[in-house]
Formats: structure tokens, sequence, C-alpha cells
């Protein structure tokens, strides 16, 4: 999507934000310090952030600098941003001098969130018309596609970049071949999942399924 | 016949949509009628209850994404139309521009009865499925050492040799087996790879009576080797049959085998036909796994044509088939002149010599010979047409012109029916109108005759009765197009508000009737009739008129339609050198350009001039996209301005104008897109 969006300078499109998961960290997004405070984020662009602070580390005005911490797994930056604004708990940050090689890096952590914000859920079946075998069908101008299955067992399929895969309630998700997905991969299908716009409660549900799947496997491989 | 597309309620056959991969299928319990589309047109098939109406399935779709794709949903209704999907088919009522976007294609040459049931394997098997096609490929190669060094020789000595009739049966009777054999290897190979084989049934074409088994669904493939492979083995196949059973044919039959299966090997590698040599081009060049169902709809989505990459990959598949259809063209050649050379005289003489045996075997040589006549000459019509076509278009409008001498004048009821609904004329009564045509003259130009010349004082207003003209404008040293008109249309209304010099030459394009009415009298009247009170909004009213009617795109709107878009639209004045909106800006409306020309510009690079007459913003109206690229004008420009919502309101009333725009909108994506390549190569 982003390749999509920057071959015709469209640059609105680079500010677009990416959604957190709520209870995971996945596919190195990075995690925002104030002063040694985490802060949880809400959903993060190459432009900015938007973060929970109920305990205000960010201080309660809006407008002042000040300097965060964004750690990636392997290295920490620091970066000058601006409170712009705040509603309730939730501020909003702008990054004032986030470096090219972070944002290349974001962009990256970012990609699998961006191609599902152009999923669309299609229409239900209705009694007059053809019935559906699947509960909810979801695709995008991508061809990425996201099938809510009706088996009990096989809950869904997912179609993100030409790959296939297979979740089932309570296992790690499988490839279309039958071997298990990649940890890369399963939080990368997370991600993707947590972006979804509008998601109805079947892929809400999904969603939390596989992060408490994701979270009982602990940080290693399947 | 007027179409009834936009208000058709589309209701499905009772049936099931089955979600597989990024696409669908849709199944009814007719067990012949299936159809695989892309996930993306999910939308169109749950809709088609018969609750709403193609209208308003669309309204749904623009609703829900923002963009509508128009050619696919068109091709999606034309193949459910033609599948007989529908229940109420029957009411589909279509004018012929709908029918040539949904032109059915039918196959004359074979009567076919379906028996077969749609057949539906347990589970999968693609190893069973490589195991069994590479053991084709292997036995087709060992085949292939049969090869004739001169086949048609072959075919000669065939023909020669033995009665005629037995000849012509013995093909009959192996291209039988051979095509059954192949379509039963066939419906295994998707059996096993997909689970699926459709549409079994039983052919009898002027070559053989045999299987069929539809192909369907290797659209489901899912990946790219078995695709090749799958093609491969459905050219080859012949091949590998000759090796299984040549030990026990006789030598006759053999030759016969070996003779057919050359033919039909030539045939499949045929490019200028939808074969199994263009199908495995395609697997080859094809993307990623996941496009296979949107290949087939080649336009499936506008957001595609976004992509670098298929462009280049177009463009390659193009030039490659254009080198592979030489080649191939080389070979019929050769193939032609070994006919001449070697069954020339034997044709000659047994048309001389006429009995039973030697007419059956002069109307088969006749048969292939004509094939092969037809294929070449599809080939050198098409580049014959590409290239003369202009000179013969030049020639016979001449020739139309000369033949025109001229034309009956107009009655003053004619005149007044021409005119009444232009929109400057539409203000006055009867007795206004006869006032203002007795001070008017009707004057006929011949082609490319001057009606007005740039820089003379204006004092008439023109009305186009009939024919066409061009307005051209003179700059220093070149003459620059600006647009042309069709009648019913006004043009030098400029005369209107002030006497100034023209700024464009008229000319005739074809032989032309024009009235011209004196600027004063129309100014007199008007101040009488009281129906006149800015003249200035008269001459906005004849500019975005003059529009609507002189633009091919627009022309075929209703005049309802057009008067909404007029009520719906503002005029907007813009100085020379000002941004009309900048690339990456949030597009909301539409652009018609009355007056003026502006530049477009991808990435500060001018890719294109878009002159009066012409439109732009319509990428965002369609595709839900920011800005593609920035307009700056050149001069001084008046454009006519219509919000997306009220533009959609039009196109939800005319399909095929969506679909129009949806071609355009690609094209330009596409010139943008070739431009932006080398300059990104460049690193500029």
């Amino acid at each position: 999507m982003l390749t999509l969006a920057t071959k015709l300078g469209v640059e609105r499109r680079l500010n677009v934000r990416v959604r957190y998961p709520n209870n995971v960290r996945v596919c190195r997004l990075p995690e925002v310090e104030f002063e040694g405070h985490a802060l949880k984020v809400q959903n993060i662009s190459i432009g900015g952030c938007a973060v929970l602070d109920p305990v205000e580390y960010l201080g309660p005005s809006v407008g002042h600098e000040l300097t965060l911490s964004l750690k990636w797994s392997t290295v920490a930056e620091g970066v000058r941003a601006r409170v712009v604004s705040r509603v309730d708990h939730r501020r909003h940050i702008q990054f004032l001098n986030l470096s090219n090689n972070r944002q290349t890096q974001l962009v990256k952590s970012m990609a699998y969130g961006v191609r599902a914000l152009s999923m669309v859920k299609h229409a239900h079946a209705s009694e007059r018309g053809p019935a559906m075998d699947a509960v909810e069908l979801w695709s995008s101008a991508h061809h990425d596609s996201l099938i809510v299955e009706t088996d009990v067992h096989r809950l869904a399929q997912l179609f993100v970049n030409g790959d296939q895969y297979v979740i089932y309630r309570e296992a790690w998700p499988k490839r279309s071949k039958g071997e298990k997905c990649s940890r890369l991969e399963f939080e990368q299908l997370i991600l993707f999942l947590a972006n979804i716009p509008l998601p109805s409660p079947a892929v809400m549900g999904l969603l939390a399924l596989l992060e408490q799947q994701i979270i009982l496997s602990g940080g290693g491989e399947p | 016949m007027s179409s009834n597309f936009e208000s058709f309620r589309p209701r499905l056959r009772q049936g099931r949509v089955i979600p597989q991969g990024s696409r669908i299928i849709f199944e009814t319990d007719n067990p012949y009628n299936q159809i695989i589309l892309p996930m993306a047109l999910a939308d169109v098939i749950l809709l088609c209850s018969g609750q709403f109406s193609v209208r308003e399935i669309v309204e749904k779709l623009y609703k829900k994404q923002g963009a509508v794709p128009f050619r696919s949903m068109l091709q999606a209704m034309h193949l459910l139309h033609q599948g007989g999907f529908f229940e109420n088919g029957d009411e589909l009522i279509l004018n012929t521009h709908l029918n040539s976007w949904m032109e059915p294609r039918r196959n004359a040459w074979s009567l076919s009865w379906r028996f077969g049931q749609r057949i539906v394997a347990d589970r999968r098997s693609p190893m069973a499925y490589y195991v069994v096609t590479l053991a084709i490929l292997i036995g087709a190669l060992l085949g292939l050492q049969s090869f004739p060094e001169a086949p048609l020789k072959l075919l000669g000595t065939m023909i020669k040799g033995q009665a005629l009739t037995a000849v012509l049966f013995k093909f009959f009777a192996c291209s039988s087996l051979v095509q059954s054999a192949r379509h039963i290897v066939r419906g295994i190979q998707l059996l096993l790879l997909t689970g699926k084989a459709y549409n079994v049934s039983l052919r009898l074409t002027p070559w053989g009576l045999h299987f069929h088994v539809g192909d369907e669904t290797n659209d489901l493939f899912e990946n790219r080797l078995y695709t090749a492979m799958f093609h491969v083995s459905q050219i080859l196949i012949g091949w590998f049959f000759v090796f299984c059973i040549s030990p026990a044919l006789s030598a006759p039959w053999l030759d016969t085998l070996i003779a057919m299966n050359t033919i039909l090997t030539f045939w499949e590698m045929n490019p200028f036909t939808n074969g199994e040599g263009l199908k495995l081009l395609q697997a080859l060049m094809m993307p990623n796994d996941s496009e296979i169902a949107s290949w087939h709809f080649e336009s499936s989505l506008l957001i595609k044509s976004l992509s670098e990459d298929s462009i280049q990959r177009e463009k390659d598949f193009s030039r490659i088939c254009a080198i592979w259809g030489m080649i191939w063209l080389l070979a019929t050649f050769a193939g032609l002149h070994e006919v001449a050379i070697d069954f020339g005289p034997t044709v000659l003489y047994r048309l001389t010599h006429a009995n039973l045996d030697s007419a059956a075997a002069v109307f088969g040589l006749l048969a292939w010979m004509a094939t092969l006549f037809y294929v070449v000459q599809s080939f050198v019509e098409t580049i014959i047409a590409s290239v003369a076509k202009p000179w013969w278009r030049v020639f016979f409008a001449r020739l139309r012109g000369s033949l025109v001498r001229k034309r009956s004048h107009y009655t003053q009821e004619q005149l007044i029916e021409k005119i009444g609904n232009l929109p400057l004329f539409s203000h006055f009564q009867d007795n206004y109108l006869n006032k203002i045509l007795e001070h008017s003259k009707v004057v006929d130009y011949r082609e490319k005759s001057p009606i007005i010349l740039q820089g003379d004082i204006s004092r008439e207003l023109c009305v186009l009765l009939d024919g066409d003209v061009e307005i051209m404008r003179r700059a220093i040293g070149r003459s620059e197009w600006l647009t042309e008109l069709s009648a019913v249309s006004i043009f030098g209304e400029a005369s209107l508000v002030d006497e100034t010099p023209r700024a464009a030459q008229v000319t005739a394009k074809t032989f032309c009737t024009v009235l011209k009415v004196p600027v004063s009298c129309i100014r007199q009247f008007a101040e009488e009739s009281h129906a006149v009170r800015h003249v200035e909004d008269f001459r906005n009213a004849i500019l975005v008129n003059q529009f609507f009617a002189s633009s091919p795109v627009f022309r075929s709107l209703s005049p309802g339609s057009v008067e909404f878009l007029q009520s719906r639209g503002s005029l907007e004045y813009f100085d020379s050198n000002q941004v009309v909106f900048n690339q990456g800006d949030q597009g909301d409306c539409v652009f018609m350009i009355l007056r003026g020309s502006v530049e477009v510009e991808v990435h500060g690079t001018s890719v294109k001039r878009l002159m009066q007459g012409n439109f732009f913003g319509e990428i965002a109206l369609l595709a839900n996209l920011p800005r593609t690229a920035t307009v700056v004008t050149n001069e001084p420009c008046v454009f006519f301005k219509i919000s997306t919502d009220a533009f959609w309101e039009v196109l939800l009333q005319h399909i095929d104008l969506g679909v129009f725009l949806e071609t355009v909108s690609e094209n330009r994506l596409n010139e943008d897109l070739k431009i932006l390549a080398p300059i990104k190569r460049t690193g500029s």
C-alpha cells in the first residue's frame, strides 16, 4: 500500500496511522518512553503518535516540546516531539526530528497495518440472495482477504501479500501447505487484524484469540 | 431500444458463494452453472437478490468503498447474464453501447451436449498432480522423437497413397481420440489440483467428436509452476499418447496420429487465438499467484494501474507476443509454401479429374489452406488498418465533401425547433424567436472554409445547425487546436458581452450550416421581452452548454443529466500560472475546461497539456485517491467545477459513462507512471 501510494507521491499516505494491538507488541514497532516512563501507544505514524498518559508524565499543557525515547528491539533513539493536543488521557504527539533511517524502519514495521486499512467488509448474505459459505468476507484492492469461517475449529483464512494463512482455534496459525508460520508472520497477522477499519465483533474476537495465543506461546518461535 | 441496465434488478438463481483464496466461486443448484470472480466483486453477487437495481448496487459499492470498479462489475454482470445465472435475465435490455461492452462470445463451430455433473473431489492432491503432469511431460518428450522431419510431406504421402475418404475418417477418429484423452487428462489434473472440474460435455466439431472439460477452475491454481506445467502438458499431451500407443498402431494410423498431433500442437502455439500457448505465456509472466483471477478481469480495479510492475509486465507481454507472432507467421508462410509447391499441381489435377475421393481431398486441402490464409490475412489486415486507416478516412472525407453540393435550407419552424432548447434562446417566447430569426441568416460552409477569422470584430453570434467545426488559435509561428464542436451548439458567444476581436478561428470541419444572429438584435429583444436580465449569465450558460454539447464524453448524457450537472456546478475563474490543485491534495470535485488550457505536472515534471473541452480531476472521483498530479493554468481559464457527490448522482444513471471515465483515468495514470519511471531511475 505504501509503495503504491508513494509511487505517485501521495505524501498524505505516509502519515497514515497504524494502530497498536491492545495487549502485545508486534512487528518490532517501537515502544515510546518519556524520562524512563513507558507510555502506552495507541497508534503511530512517521509524523507522530498517540499515547495514553493518565499519570500526566508529559504534563498537562499542550504545545510544549519534549524529548521522547523511541525504543526498537535493538536500538533506542531520542526524538524531539511536541504535544499537539490532548483528549482526556490521550496525547497527540508530533515528531520533530525523526531520522530518515528510523522513518524507514518504522514504515517497514507498519506495512501490514497499512495494508489492512483498505480492507472492506462485504455484504451479508440475504434471505433472497445467494447463501454464503462463510460468516464474513473482507477484501481489499490489493487482493488481501479475510474469510471468517463457519467451522468450529477452523476460524478464519487470511490472504495477505500473496500468502495464505489458516487460523485454528487455540493453535499457532498455519500456512496453506500445513506448516506453522513464523513468529514474525504471526505478529504481522495480528497487526493486520488490529488495523482493519470498523472491525466487526467476529474480527475483534479473532484478534483477541490470536493475541492470547501469542502471549501463551511466550517469546519464542512455534 | 433504450437500455434498462441501470434500473434492472438482477436476481440470481438459488445458489451459494464459496470463498476460496482471493476469489469467490458462485455455484447454483444447477451443476453446470459456476462462475469464479475476484473477491472484490463479492458484494455484486451478494446484492443481486432482486431487491436492488444495478444503480442501487453501484451506489452501495460507492458508499462503502468510495470507488467502484465499473468495468469489472460490468464484466461480471455480463458473465452472469450470459451464463444464465439471473432468474430474470430476460428482462434486461441493453442498448448497442452497453452491448459492445457486454458482447457475448459464442462458439459457432461446435454442438455440445452437457451430460456430466460438476465433479468435486474429496480432497486436493498437489503432489499427485505434480507426478501425473511430470509423467505426461516426460512421455510427451519421448513421443516428440517421432516428430516428422517434413510434416506436410508426410500428409501428402498419406493422401496420395490412400483413399481420401479413409484418410479423412482416420483424421477425424485420431482427432477425436486425442482431444478426448486430452480433456480427460485435463479433468484429472484439475481435480487433483483444485478439487473441482466443471462443465463436462460431449462436443461435435468439424475436427472431431470428443469429451470436453472446461478449464475455468484453473483460475484456482495457486502456484505459477503448476499453471505452467498444466498448459505445457495440454499442448504436448498428444505426443504422450503417440509414445504410449505407437507400438500397438499400424503404420497408416500412426502416421495419421503424428500428422494430427503436429497440426494440433502448431495450432495451440498460435498466439492469435486464446490457445494454451498464450495462456502459458500469461502464466509465466504473472506477477504473483494471488492475481490469477484478476488477470482475466483485465481492468479489475483502477488502483491496479498504480502498479508500475503491471505496466511493465503488459509491455513485455506485448513485445513477446509480437515476436512470437512473427515467428509463428513465418512458420505459417513456410507451411503455405510447402503446400503450394507439393500439392498445388495435385490439387489442380484432381480438380480437373474429379471423382469422390479426389474431391474430398481437394476440399480437405482447401480447408487447410483457407485456415492458413485466414490467419495471415487477419494479421496483414490489422497492420494495414493501423497504418492506412487515417489516409482512408481523409480520402472518404474528401470524397463525401466533393459529392455534397448544397443542402436544403431550414424553414422557420425547423429553426425554432433546432435552437429552442439552447440555453440562450430557451428563455425567449416563440414570437421573439421569430423576430430574431427574421434578422438572422443561414449560411452554408464547405469543408475547410473559415467561418470566423481570429482578430475580426465580433458582432454576430453563431449557431451551428449542422456539421462539425474546429476551433484553432494562431500563436506566433504555430496554430493551436482548441476544440471541436458538433451541431447543435453556439460559438462566438464572447460577442454578447463586448465587441472584442475574435480570440480564435473557427473552420468548418465538414459541410456546415450556421445560423448567424446579430448580437444587437438579441440585446434589443432581450430587453423588450424582459427574459434576459444579465447577459453575462447567459454567456456563462452558453459556455457550459457548449462544453456538454461538444464533448464526446458527455454528449451522450440525457438533457436531464446535463441540466442537473449545470445546476450543481459552478464556474471558477483562474489567472495564468495559477495552481488549481496540488498533487496529494484531497480531491472532492471534477473540473471541466470551458476556456483556456492547463498543464498537468507529476513531481514537478509536465506530463501533458489539457485543452478547452477536456476535463481533469476524475481519478479522485473514481478511485477515492488523493490528487495524483498538480494542475497549473497556462493562461486565464474558466472551469466548470462539479462536486463528486453531484457527479456520482449522474454516474448512477449512466453506468457506461462511468466505464468510460474509468478507462480515461487508467490511461492517464499509466501515462503519468510512464513518465515517472525514468525520473525515478535517474534519481532526479
